[in-house]
């Protein structure tokens, strides 16, 4: 019986088609290697739309825990990244239509933020609580568009939306961002 | 102002920030969870079969778009033929968290008469994609009472699906109903999604819009019993919208009573309200339930206030419900001051009785046989209320009661098995209502162990009658109707009394494998089996009635994954549910110190702690709240709680478990899979730990 010898050297960007092809496989040493290079940025995407970092975490823990099953429907593109990120979006805004009739308003994620400059720091703390006031609908696709870099295409495709509704959703939201009398959820 | 400008920099600086670290014990969880086949959840990363954000684009006003585009089909194809595929290749039914329930939008939630409800609902992973299901609803009229019992269930329509999981529907609620719950099923009522114990409501609204006061009232009656929590929500909803009706603070009052939150404070803001309403009404002409309504409300307030309240309701409307409840308390008061015997009791209520309407019936009915002690003697005045109670009481439970009255007696054992007879067959399948939320199969266990129950009373009157054969007959139908060891009881002594050892010595083997049987049963059973068999014959039952207990358990089963859950502890660390699991599951209660039922429940939950500590099995709490509160340090010190008790931070846990409701009972386990549904009965919990235990592979023979 042969077994699977896993060398998890750190792999090239354009490897990420490659290790879902192998966790697609079931080589969990790939899974490994994906996490190491996506899950910062899933966790950072998950805890600003859920609001809460444990929450956040579990859910980077469910899509990995997905993955081999899920790698069945990735095409390759290219873009494993970009379609990580969708999968921790839809993941993210499953769990909280789960525990929404119990959650509290969200939190603005201030950890994220502690490693900034000290002279911009309040500004983004505050941007933060405001971003993490708004509507999980339209949070989304602030963070998805602006910080994430997503095109309306593809936030439309994550959320089930059409790109014109992507737009006016974005629209909205840096309409309520720059507006001051957006409430605050808390205080910092 | 920040200007679009300044927003666009922020929001890139925000974005330039390096990512946060994931915990360092993030990715162990992962290779755990994967390890232990948890890689079950490919689906929640699939691409929405509708928008995932839709009750925010509500929220803001924003059009909804609800078609999907022509990709997704493929994905939806390849979802549901893997579903397909696994609920074929599946050993057993096995659920996964999170993905039981659908989501079911009604439109409008609050319908006014006549108007039609729009329907969509998203299947979860229940129904494998069917062309149609079906919607049904518990629906209640304004004169329904609390608790199912009685509550018609009709279906209300017929959901087409649409698109992969999407179906829509629509119907009108009939206008004599204020109230729905529902529920949708499959065509055959194989499977039923009621949103795990909470069901989908409509209420009727009024002309403004608002939920009828009749409707939030049937919210609550629908409540009683299942939810503590939504009941005093609703309770409180009722007063907001209805702050002059005496019927809405009524209810917000009970609630407060029921569940021990009632102060200082909320007597005197009700007090307030029963002056206001004495101003207002009570010189007003009114119906009977109005002043019943009044002098309830007004009546453990003050005694002043409530006299003419009273005077009213029993000068003006002494057949009222609420005016006979009043004659009977007065009557017990009597009784426990020693003002009368029970004797001059009975005949009081002798007087009232032509006066009882039916709905208290049993109330009166139940106080008067108490007051008449136990059932030793049958006597003329007993033989009447049992009479008059089985002319009121149309329900299964309450005749078979009345009958067990009667069977004891050999003068009206024939007359008590007659009326068994007749339950058995009303109780007949198919003939016999099907609850909400209840699959048909589930509904077929039901009504079997309600017939077997009937049996077993039969089977026990027969033997007492020296009518052995048929005794044995009747209580072997009943033994294999369900799991009862005091049926297999009974069985073994009809068995011995026509001569057949063998017979009972199976029997016994069934009472042996029960795990509440005590050891010094257990002992002496075994060994008279091993005296009428022989080592290897008793071996051979033993084992065979083993099996047995494993089929009721596996038909009960439900084996749906929970998965890691994490809670707090009371001193704010974090914990996960795996750690607590000590080689052969857990006991999860899901509890709440603002639930008057579990917090009643606590004394036997720690019962039930100690006995499971015996078996190996620990037990855990889960406070659902997320911070400790002083009613949840309280309850835990005053019942001096020895069982672990976490906090369910942002409901994550109870959101895992589907649970809703306290206290509720789970066997998880070490797999993180929830053995049985959630139960509120402590035994029963004990019983099927311990069963499970029981009949679970030895170490060494593996799974």
């Amino acid at each position: 019986m042969s077994t699977l010898t896993v060398t998890p050297s750190p792999p090239a960007v354009h490897d990420d088609d490659a290790l879902l092809a192998r966790i697609r496989a079931g080589d969990h040493g790939a899974l490994g290697a994906l996490y190491e290079r996506w899950a910062p940025r899933l966790l950072r995407v998950a805890w600003r739309i859920v609001g809460a970092r444990a929450e956040a975490e579990d859910v980077v823990h469910d899509v990995f825990v997905a993955l081999p099953r899920a790698a069945i429907q990735y095409r390759s593109t290219g873009r494993a990244g970009a379609w990580l990120v969708q999968c921790a979006t839809r993941a993210a805004l499953m769990s909280l239509r789960s525990v929404r009739r119990r959650r509290e308003a969200p939190m603005p994620p201030t950890e994220l933020v502690a490693a900034s400059h000290a002279d911009q720091r309040i500004d983004l703390l505050d941007l933060e609580r405001r971003l993490a006031a708004l509507p999980v609908g339209l949070r989304t696709v602030v963070v998805l568009h602006r910080i994430e870099g997503f095109s309306h295409a593809e936030i439309a495709d994550t959320l089930g939306i059409s790109e014109g509704n992507s737009r006016v959703r974005l629209t909205r939201a840096l309409t309520l961002l720059t507006t001051p009398s957006t409430p605050a959820t808390d205080d910092l | 102002m920040t200007s679009d400008a300044h927003l666009t920099s922020q929001l890139a600086d925000l974005a330039a920030l390096p990512e946060p670290a994931p915990s360092a014990g993030l990715y162990p969880r992962i290779e755990d969870t994967l390890a232990r086949g948890g890689d079950q959840g490919g689906d929640v990363l699939a691409r929405p079969l509708g928008p995932l954000v839709d009750d925010d684009l509500e929220e803001n006003g924003l059009p909804e778009r609800r078609r999907r585009r022509a990709p997704l089909g493929a994905v939806a194809l390849l979802t549901a033929a893997a579903l397909a595929l696994w609920v074929v290749v599946r050993p057993k039914p096995v659920l996964e968290a999170g993905m039981i329930s659908g989501r079911l939008v009604l439109s409008p939630a609050a319908p006014r008469a006549g108007e039609q409800v729009e329907v969509r609902y998203s299947a979860g992973a229940l129904f494998g994609r069917p062309e149609r299901l079906r919607l049904r609803g518990r629906v209640r009229t304004t004169a329904a009472e609390s608790y199912e019992q009685g509550v018609p269930v009709i279906t209300l329509g017929t959901l087409e699906r649409v698109d992969g999981n999407e179906y829509r529907g629509r119907f009108v609620l009939p206008d004599s109903f204020v109230f729905a719950a529902l529920a949708v099923e499959d065509t055959l009522a194989n499977e039923v999604d009621d949103f795990g114990g909470r069901a989908w409501e409509v209420l009727r609204a009024g002309p403004d819009g608002r939920p009828l006061l009749d409707a939030l009232e049937q919210r609550a009656h629908d409540l009683m019993g299942r939810s503590w929590e939504e009941g005093l929500a609703t309770a409180r909803r009722l007063v907001s919208l209805y702050p002059d009706s005496v019927r809405a603070v009524k209810w917000l009052q009970m609630y407060e009573l029921w569940m021990g939150i009632a102060t200082d404070s909320t007597r005197a803001v009700h007090l307030r309200n029963a002056r206001r309403f004495a101003e207002r009404d009570l010189r007003r002409p009114m119906s009977a339930s109005e002043l019943g309504e009044h002098f309830w409300y007004v009546r453990t307030l003050d005694s002043s206030l409530a006299l003419p309240w009273r005077q009213r309701l029993l000068g003006e409307a002494a057949r009222s419900g609420l005016a006979v409840q009043e004659e009977l308390v007065d009557v017990q008061r009597l009784v426990a001051a020693g003002g009368i015997d029970s004797a001059a009791a009975v005949q009081r209520l002798d007087a009232l009785w032509p006066r009882v309407p039916l709905e208290r019936a049993g109330q009166i009915g139940g106080a008067a046989l108490s007051l008449l002690g136990g059932r030793t003697e049958l006597t003329a005045d007993r033989r009447r209320w049992i009479d008059r109670l089985h002319a009121a009481d149309t329900t299964d439970s309450g005749r078979r009661r009345l009958a067990q009255e009667l069977i004891d007696r050999p003068e009206t054992r024939a007359d008590a098995m007659a009326r068994l007879r007749t339950l058995l067959t009303q109780s007949a399948p198919g003939t016999s209502y099907r609850r909400l939320g209840e699959s048909r199969s589930a509904n077929a266990r039901r009504l079997s162990e309600e017939r077997a129950r009937t049996l077993a009373v039969i089977g026990g009157a027969l033997l007492a009658d020296g009518a052995y054969a048929a005794a044995r007959d009747t209580l072997q139908i009943a033994a294999s109707l369900t799991w009862s060891p005091s049926t297999w009881r009974r069985l073994a002594e009809a068995h011995l009394a026509v001569r057949d050892s063998v017979g009972a010595a199976h029997a016994w083997a069934h009472v042996i494998a029960d795990p509440r049987t005590t050891a010094p049963v257990r002992d002496s059973l075994k060994r008279e089996g091993k005296r009428l068999l022989g080592a290897s014959g008793w071996a051979t039952k033993e084992s065979a009635a083993e099996r047995a207990l494993q089929v009721h358990l596996d038909e009960r089963a439900i084996r749906r994954l929970v998965g890691e859950v994490s809670l707090a502890t009371l001193d704010g660390r974090s914990a996960a549910m795996s750690a607590m699991a000590q080689g052969r599951g857990t006991v999860v209660v899901f509890w709440s110190p603002l639930c008057g039922p579990a917090v009643e429940a606590l004394p036997e939950i720690e019962s039930l702690r100690r006995q499971l500590a015996q078996r190996g099995v620990p037990l855990v709490i889960i406070a659902e709240q997320s911070t400790v509160t002083p009613e949840l340090t309280k309850a835990v010190t005053e019942q001096r709680i020895q069982a672990p008790v976490y906090l369910d931070v942002d409901g994550a846990a109870a959101a895992r478990f589907n649970n809703w409701g306290t206290p509720t009972l789970y066997l998880v386990g070490t797999d993180g899979r929830v053995i049985f549904p959630g139960t509120t009965d402590v035994q029963s919990a004990l019983f099927y730990s311990a069963a499970l235990l029981q009949t679970a592979p030895k170490s060494g023979q593996g799974r």
